[in-house]
């Protein structure tokens, strides 16, 4: 038994192979991409870092846990945000996807292997900017005491199977049309702002907080880092549990539905 | 003889104007649907820099100083992105594909063709809400500049928007080098984070970086303490000499990488 | 004293590297430190003259140089070596007095703006080659009237058929009176009836104009049609400038007629036709391929249908692979 898996695992590690064979053709392109990343969080830190200048503390964080945040957030946001599915919608629609839905390989572990090999390959990056950003800043670190590790490593793979999820949504406006591109700048633009990548969300006024929450945004690396400098109230730990599960949960099935309605009428049009 | 090209150009760009009002008037949708994202955006910052500012200043830079610098953020970010990211993204495609044979094969300047034969108007709300917010913090400084000051304002960001044009342009000329980079074109894009902010906010190597070697962090900080009289004499000498650089080595640049150009495919 | 020719090339030579990557990651892997490259000549020592209204086709395989040589001849290209003229100028320096007399029209490129009436992009071709009001109307009304374009000038290029599109692009093309053309693959992607039209303007154009035409092609009927002279070029060499019957009659002796019967058919049957190049039998289908000299082709064909049991029948070009072989191997003529 154990034996037939291998083969059937041994094909998406090709995927993996060629996903990274793929990006030495494109390295410029991943060179933009990473660059980007760098320059957002190098900004945040410069800010910052001014901005502790004249004072001890600011919203309640003194300058040495401030630029810790912006580090993990840095590395974390960049793991699980770090999406290989940009392409996709353009995929369906051009019906270049209907090929991968004859072969005899899953598509959905197909792509979550490619998302998986493009975050290991931002998380090697995002540690060599971090050296870099390190070198620049100069921070001293901060970690508490009591640390929750499996709950971290949990909400971490929730965030990003919601991440995939929603990607997988984008993709799948593919069936309609070729350009999935407004919709996901729309939403990359939310992300900047609330998803606590330039700043603590804890340090929006309350009404705006209470906005937020209403989204996923927050559960995609804030809660996580929050947790692991000690930030959260114990009690805070279930109800965040919770509610990521419901958006995995609810995203899911509106995935579900999404991507049948789209198959539809993808076959309906002859793809 | 030079006055009659002098019309030809000139009309060439208004030319040019009026087929992209057309197209744009064509898919309001877009036109409609980028406004917004544009003006959300900004608003975003808006918000951000006032709540940054709120416990106090930002490297000597007052609150409303801050905002007045967004405020000329949002007009010169509207420009580029209106103008040069357009033009600059039709380049690049264009040598990619091997079309960019036409523009060298027109009996008009390569360069003039790719400066202006695109732009898009999704972000002519910026302008004005840049204008709004410029105003109302001027206001709020109780600040009037002199004529004087408004007029090199105007200067220093023209040739703010000329050197990242010029950055820009000569990023966008590496598609005869490398192939298969469409995201060249991004790259300037995600580098205006740098100038979103005054550039005190640099300090150290960093400094040196960005407001010496690469002043990219001056293309705002510059245009707005001059508008408050608070700009020293050699920035300015700076900034001129070094965008007078940046343009004798993108023409020297250009010239190299159209020998080199062979024509993508057929 | 003969007149000057339009078009002067002296030995020109283009090279181009091109860089080889080995397959694999670790290919990838390598190329990031080093990269082979490899030397195409891709013009190796051309020499011709053109004259003034003449009609002249390249012809060769693909890759044989034949769109190296057009881009050369219009500027895009500089020569590795060699001396190029076209009207007394020499296309590299790119002076817009020189661009303005010619127009490189390569397959099916575009440069009408999609979403807009064509005619917006031919006035924005007036304001590029400064054409006056009174030749712009002169020269738009005759395009129109030969291409009988008249009503659809003022219809979104996108909601134009491909053929439409294809006149509009080539008035834009040709809006400011270009006395040289250069056509690379004219008639690439397109249906018969499309290129038997664009051949007919372009012989009209020729003649209303007395314009210089140079075409490429690897379609001996776009050459056949158009031109007396051509040259053959392969490999980067030019193996045959002349008059084009010449090679025609010399090497493209044989037109291909292929075959295929309801019934099993001797070859021995075939053989009074012309001479067999191939004979099958796949299953239930019967087919065959037989030579005959190009003259006879028609006659052959008529005959073939009546005496035999035939279900479809081809009559075809010899490849131009085939001639020009068929040139490259007896040498220069």
């Amino acid at each position: 038994m154990a034996m037939s898996k291998y083969p059937k695992l041994f094909k998406y590690i090709i995927v993996l192979q060629q996903y990274w064979q793929n990006l030495f053709v494109y390295r410029m392109s991943f060179v933009v991409w990473r660059l980007r990343q760098f320059l957002s969080s190098f900004t945040a830190l410069s800010v910052w870092s001014v901005v502790f200048a004249n004072q001890k503390t600011a919203f309640g964080y003194a300058q040495d846990e401030m630029i810790t945040y912006i580090f993990l957030v840095t590395v974390l946001y960049n793991i699980i945000l770090s999406s290989s599915l940009n392409a996709l919608s353009g995929e369906i629609y051009s019906g270049s996807m209907s090929t991968k839905l004859v072969k005899p390989i899953n598509v959905f572990l197909s792509l979550g292997f490619q998302d998986l090999a493009h975050k290991i390959l931002n998380f090697g990056f995002v540690i060599l900017e971090s050296l870099i950003l390190y070198f620049i800043f100069k921070p001293s670190f901060i970690f508490p005491n009591q640390s929750y590790e499996l709950i971290f490593i949990a909400w971490v793979a929730l965030a990003a199977l919601i991440c995939f999820i929603i990607n997988l949504l984008f993709g799948s406006i593919g069936f309609w049309s070729p350009d999935s591109w407004g919709p996901r700048f729309l939403f990359y633009i939310f992300l900047d702002f609330t998803a606590g990548k330039l700043y603590p969300l804890d340090i929006l006024p309350n009404i705006i907080q209470k906005i937020v929450y209403l989204t996923p945004f927050p559960y995609m690396s804030y809660v996580q880092i929050q947790l692991l400098l000690g930030r959260l109230q114990p009690n805070q730990i279930l109800p965040i549990t919770l509610t990521m599960l419901a958006w995995t949960v609810g995203l899911i099935l509106i995935f579900k539905l999404v991507w049948q309605k789209g198959l539809k009428n993808y076959t309906a049009m002859g793809q | 003889m030079l006055n009659f090209r002098f019309k030809t150009y000139w009309k060439l760009f208004w030319k040019f104007r009026k087929i992209h009002l057309m197209r744009t008037l064509e898919y309001r949708g877009d036109l409609y649907f980028w406004s917004l994202i544009s003006t959300i955006w900004t608003l975003f910052s808006l918000l951000f820099f006032d709540l940054l500012t709120q416990t106090g200043s930002i490297g000597g830079w007052e609150r409303h100083e801050v905002l007045l610098l967004i405020g000329v953020f949002s007009i010169l970010d509207a420009f580029t992105w209106s103008v040069f990211y357009h033009n600059m993204r039709e380049y690049t495609r264009a040598v990619f594909s091997g079309e960019f044979n036409q523009y060298l094969t027109k009996p008009i300047n390569t360069q003039f063709l790719i400066m202006t034969q695109s732009n898009s108007f999704n972000n002519f709300p910026r302008l004005i809400i840049g204008g709004v917010i410029m105003h109302r913090s001027l206001v709020a400084l109780n600040y009037q500049p002199s004529f004087w000051q408004v007029i090199s304002f105007l200067g220093l960001l023209s040739l703010a928007g000329l050197f990242i044009y010029l950055v820009w342009f000569i990023f966008a000329t590496l598609a005869f080098w490398f192939e298969k980079l469409d995201n060249i074109n991004d790259i300037i894009p995600s580098l205006r984070q740098i100038w979103q902010v005054p550039r005190s906010v640099y300090t150290g190597v960093t400094s040196l970086i960005l407001t010496i070697i690469l002043p990219l962090g001056l293309m705002t900080s510059i245009p707005t303490e001059v508008l408050l009289g608070k700009a020293s004499v050699n920035w300015i000498i700076y900034f001129v000499v070094i965008t007078f650089i940046c343009f004798i080595f993108s023409q020297i640049f250009f010239k190299i990488s159209i020998k080199k150009y062979s024509g993508a495919g057929n | 004293m003969s007149p000057q020719p339009i078009i002067q090339v002296k030995n020109l030579r283009r090279h181009f590297k091109v860089y080889q990557k080995q397959p694999g990651l670790m290919g990838s892997i390598k190329s990031l430190f080093k990269r082979k490259y490899k030397t195409v000549k891709a013009v190796d020592n051309i020499s011709f003259e053109i004259k003034r209204g003449e009609v002249v086709g390249f012809i060769g395989q693909n890759g044989a140089g034949k769109t190296t040589t057009l881009k050369v001849l219009s500027g895009l290209l500089f020569p590795t070596a060699g001396e190029v003229s076209v009207l007394g100028f020499d296309p590299w320096d790119r002076k817009p007095e020189f661009q303005k007399q010619f127009s490189l029209i390569m397959g099916q490129k575009n440069q009408l703006w999609w979403d807009l009436p064509a005619m917006e992009t031919f006035l924005l071709n007036k304001a590029i080659y400064e054409v006056p009001n009174d030749q712009f109307e002169q020269s738009l009304n005759k395009l129109v009237d030969l291409l009988q374009v008249r009503d659809i000038l003022n219809i979104q290029v996108r909601k134009l058929s491909l053929g439409q599109r294809m006149k509009c692009e080539l008035i834009a093309a040709l809006l400011h009176n270009p006395q040289v053309l250069f056509l690379d693959e004219p008639t690439i992607g397109l249906d018969v009836v499309m290129q038997k039209a664009l051949r007919d303007f372009i012989k009209a154009y020729n003649q209303e104009f007395n314009a210089t035409i140079i075409l490429t092609s690897h379609y001996m009927d776009d050459v056949k049609e158009l031109c007396e002279r051509a040259i053959i070029i392969d490999k980067g060499k030019l193996i045959f400038d002349g008059k084009l019957h010449n090679i025609i009659d010399k090497y493209a002796r044989n037109k291909i007629l292929s075959l295929v019967f309801s019934q099993a058919v001797t070859k021995q049957k075939l053989e009074k036709f012309g001479q067999v190049k191939e004979h099958k039998q796949n299953g239930s289908a019967y087919t065959a391929t037989l030579l005959v000299p190009r003259k006879k082709a028609a006659a052959v064909a008529s005959d073939l249908l009546k005496e035999l049991p035939v279900e479809d029948l081809n009559i075809e070009e010899p490849p131009i692979e085939a001639i020009i072989r068929e040139v490259f191997q007896s040498g220069n003529v």
